[in-house]
């Protein structure tokens, strides 16, 4: 945890995350990742289908 | 120490735990989850250890003594994938669990019952591969890299090692999915991304190349499935398929694999050496972008495992030369390391043994595999003892050593009392020992043209193998210490403060020890954040 000594106060003092917002951003981040896994296992294989099918 | 003390106040109302089997089993709190991981990994290191011991008592002497050859190869497959998936991610995982929401300030992870899900998937995956030693035709014997032909000539096994693949990889893609949603959502107000711990940090950057690659080996492995059980021939020569396609889908996967093993190491390393020093990490922000570089290199080397299967030269020359560039970024960290120490006030605790053990032993490895990167001297060290002794040094002195490291400094920590130092520092010197006496001579072995994966050798590779396995076995005696060093912490440590070590800054070191069930359920004060991250 170095690069603090740098900080200012004011970027300590972040006001808090509203929890509804938090709630929201947690779920869209992890079906955007979901989606990012799901594009990778499909599209190897798709690439490979469509390599065999030249 | 008054909003500390605020704070743990706050926690005791809230430290409901439940009790009995449905506490793990239910479980969604982040220590009790990475508790689990870590008791699974260890579990793990033990079974894949045992699976070792009987790979180097066949290599004591020349000659078939105890297995058969078939048996050997299933030894030697199921040993690398219960060490690299169910020893050192899980055990990973199980640090990240306990780690990152104490580290960002958070009161557990994002997604809790993702994270339930996650491990439990595990003792199935890993029961479906084990048990595939007791169908006909044995457990899967031809290398964890998996290659087609031989691969598919697999018995019975087959389908239970696909299956446990997909599974382990299930796993990991969701908690990676897990952390880095945490890591993202979840950090106090004030912890910005620059001033997460290093440990926080490689973990965020393996989540990301968890994502992208795990999927790649789910795919790969899916199309080896088809190749066996549906007619197709993606793999396969005779119906228009290519075999070499798979070693580089695989090795797509398996490089950024070989950092997703390590990158926490660099985290830990990180933590430990500044704490142990008493001065702040050199270098912060480079060790950032340093990991994040080698991240990025991971995916543009893979050929590199693969410089004999016949490719251009072009192709060549760019991996070769890819490969060498991680040089950069690696040697940014290792004198970053170093420069951590200079002029600062070492001591020599359990932690920062093995974190130096790393630092010299790893970097041994980091060397040998540069010599593994240029193509022409790859061409006398492909599939030989020299490739085993290189990842070896890169794994066991290097990740192993330095999850050891972690559970030896957060220990105090997570159970509120100290281990006995002692008996902790012979476990140290007596792995450091023998981790060299059994794997530095295989470098010799391979250089003189020992190949790798076979039960038998010619008769003047006897001296080095028998010195390599008593190396062995001295080595998986003495990993004997770690869990009763442990079990004796737990049942009869004395008890530490919060800072169980006097040098040790970051949010976790201001929660009392052993933290309470549920910590930060409100997010550290300015106040704290501000001592914690003091260096």
């Amino acid at each position: 945890m170095a690069g603090q000594g740098r900080m200012s106060a004011a970027a300590v003092a972040q006001a808090p995350v509203d929890e509804a917002e938090r709630r929201r951003r947690v779920r869209r981040s992890a079906i955007l990742f979901a989606v990012i896994a799901a594009a990778f296992y499909f599209g190897f294989i798709a690439t490979m289908l469509m390599r065999a099918a030249r | 120490m008054a909003e500390h003390h605020a704070h743990a106040a706050a926690h005791e109302d809230h430290d409901h735990k439940p009790h009995g089997w449905r506490r793990w089993v239910y479980a969604t709190n982040h220590k009790d989850i990475g508790t689990m991981y870590l008791v699974f990994a260890c579990t793990m290191f033990f079974v894949g250890g045992a699976m070792a011991m009987v790979i180097r008592l066949e290599l004591f002497q020349p000659g078939l003594q105890y297995v058969d050859p078939q048996f050997f190869n299933s030894m030697t497959t199921m040993h690398a994938l219960v060490m690299i998936f169910g020893a050192v991610m899980p055990g990973w995982t199980g640090l990240a669990n306990w780690m990152i929401p104490m580290q960002v300030g958070a009161p557990d992870m994002a997604l809790p019952r993702l994270n339930n899900f996650s491990f439990w998937i595990l003792p199935f995956a890993f029961l479906l591969l084990i048990s595939s030693l007791f169908v006909p035709g044995g457990a899967p014997a031809g290398g964890w890299t998996m290659y087609p032909p031989l691969v598919l000539q697999t018995g019975a096994s087959f389908p239970m090692l696909i299956f446990a693949v997909h599974l382990m990889g299930a796993s990991s893609i969701l908690g990676a999915i897990n952390i880095v949603v945490t890591i993202m959502n979840m950090r106090a107000p004030g912890i910005t991304l620059l001033r997460m711990p290093l440990f926080v940090w490689t973990w965020l950057i393996t989540a990301y190349l968890l994502i992208a690659v795990m999927p790649v080996l789910a795919g790969a492995v899916t199309m080896l499935l088809t190749d066996h059980f549906f007619g197709t021939t993606f793999f396969t020569a005779a119906g228009g398929g290519d075999p070499v396609m798979f070693q580089h889908i695989f090795w797509f996967f398996g490089h950024p694999e070989v950092y997703i093993l390590i990158l926490p190491a660099f985290g830990i390393i990180s933590e430990i050496i500044p704490t142990f020093s008493r001065k702040p990490l050199f270098g912060y922000e480079t060790m950032v972008y340093a990991v994040a570089s080698i991240a990025f290199l991971s995916f543009i080397v893979w050929a590199h495992h693969m410089f004999t299967v016949g490719m251009p030269l072009a192709a060549q020359l760019f991996f070769m030369l890819s490969t060498m560039l991680i040089a950069v970024p690696t040697g940014v960290k290792v004198f970053n390391w170093t420069a951590t120490m200079w002029k600062g006030s070492l001591s020599f605790e359990p932690p920062m043994l093995f974190a130096l053990a790393f630092l010299f032993l790893f970097t041994i490895g980091g060397f040998s595999g540069l010599m593994c990167g240029i193509v022409p001297a790859d061409y006398q060290y492909q599939d030989t003892y020299f490739v085993v002794a290189h990842f070896h040094y890169v794994l066991v002195p290097g990740a192993i050593f330095a999850m050891m490291a972690g559970v030896y400094y957060w220990l105090p920590k997570w159970t509120g009392r100290m281990y006995d130092q002692k008996l902790a520092t012979w476990h140290f010197w007596l792995s450091a020992i023998f981790v060299n006496v059994l794997f530095f001579p295989q470098h010799f072995l391979g250089l003189a043209g020992m190949p790798r994966r076979i039960p038998d050798y010619a008769v003047q590779f006897t001296d080095w193998n028998m010195v390599s396995s008593i190396g062995g076995f001295g080595f998986g005696l003495a990993q004997l210490l770690f869990p009763y060093i442990i079990i004796k912490c737990i049942r009869s440590g004395s008890p530490v403060g919060n800072r169980a070590w006097e040098g040790a800054h970051g949010l976790e070191w201001e929660l009392p020890s052993p933290p309470p069930y549920h910590s930060w359920t409100t997010p550290p004060s300015d106040a704290v954040i501000a001592r914690g991250a003091e260096h």
